[in-house]
């Protein structure tokens, strides 16, 4: 006997060994893949309410912030500021 | 999946769920569990377009094949059994000069190598395909399932030393005489 044969025999005996199948294997299956599809769908509807929450948000928490605003140094002089008092200022 | 399709979904699953199970035993190293989860995946996606599948068995086997081989489940999946004992220290006291013996120590020794080169030895062996339609399966070349299977041979006698008393491989036989050395006149 060599290698090729021995190997053909075992792996034959080691399939004739195995019970088979459940009676109920394809509702199984079905249901496996039932909640695997309810699990994918709560993944991606979770990961679009977190983008929202974020594209959303992130721009209303930088609205709140508050901007120094600096007084022009032409302002209540009744004049609008000319280019060289402008040139002069800076 | 509509009500005729989900029908003859349950009819193929209750009348090739065991055959599909053999193999899917056999690609996993003989763990029960592991086979049947191979097969539930396998099943599953092709639940997902059975209305459109012309060939339903040939269509679930090439998943098995190609999930077993696929690199994302070698990730999640140890690639190599591991024991406690080295193989020799554990068949060292065996009388292995039966058959039967011999086969549980071929068993013990295919359990033991890559889920890879396992494929590529129950297509060959069990299934009986030829290189070309190993290589169609698995998606590579012939050259690939010609030296997996005979790195996968190698591994074997490596694993269970009371294999190298046995014949060569035709495989093995053949590669040989493929790369004999070839004498170079000047």
């Amino acid at each position: 006997v060599n290698v090729d044969d021995l190997l053909r025999d075992t792996l034959r005996e080691q399939a004739a060994e195995q019970p088979p199948a459940g009676p109920g294997f394809a509702d199984w299956v079905l249901a496996v893949r039932r909640r695997r599809r309810t699990r994918r769908l709560v993944t991606v509807v979770a990961a679009a309410v977190a983008v929202a929450a974020v594209a959303v948000g992130v721009p209303l928490l930088d609205s709140g912030k508050r901007t120094s605003v600096r007084r022009a140094w032409w302002a209540g002089t009744g004049r609008a500021p000319t280019r060289t008092s402008r040139r002069r200022a800076s | 999946m509509d009500a005729e399709g989900l029908e003859g979904f349950r009819d193929f699953v209750d009348n090739r769920s065991s055959a599909l199970l053999k193999t899917a035993v056999l690609l996993s190293g003989g763990d029960r569990h592991a086979g049947e989860d191979l097969l539930q995946n396998a099943l599953a996606k092709a639940a997902g377009r059975w209305q459109r599948i012309d060939e339903p068995e040939a269509y679930v086997r090439q998943i098995l094949y190609r999930q077993q081989v696929s690199r994302w489940r070698l990730k999640w999946r140890r690639r190599e059994l591991t024991v406690a004992e080295p193989p020799e220290g554990a068949r060292a006291d065996a009388d292995a000069s039966s058959a039967a013996e011999l086969r549980v120590v071929m068993r013990e020794a295919l359990s033991r190598l890559t889920a890879r080169q396992r494929t590529v030895l129950v297509l060959r062996y069990f299934e009986d395909l030829p290189e070309a339609d190993v290589a169609r399966l698995l998606g590579c070349s012939v050259g690939t399932v010609r030296s997996t299977t005979h790195r996968s041979l190698a591994r074997l006698r490596v694993l269970a030393p009371e294999l190298a008393a046995l014949g060569p491989a035709d495989a093995e036989f053949r590669s040989s005489r493929d790369h004999s050395p070839v004498e170079v006149r000047p």
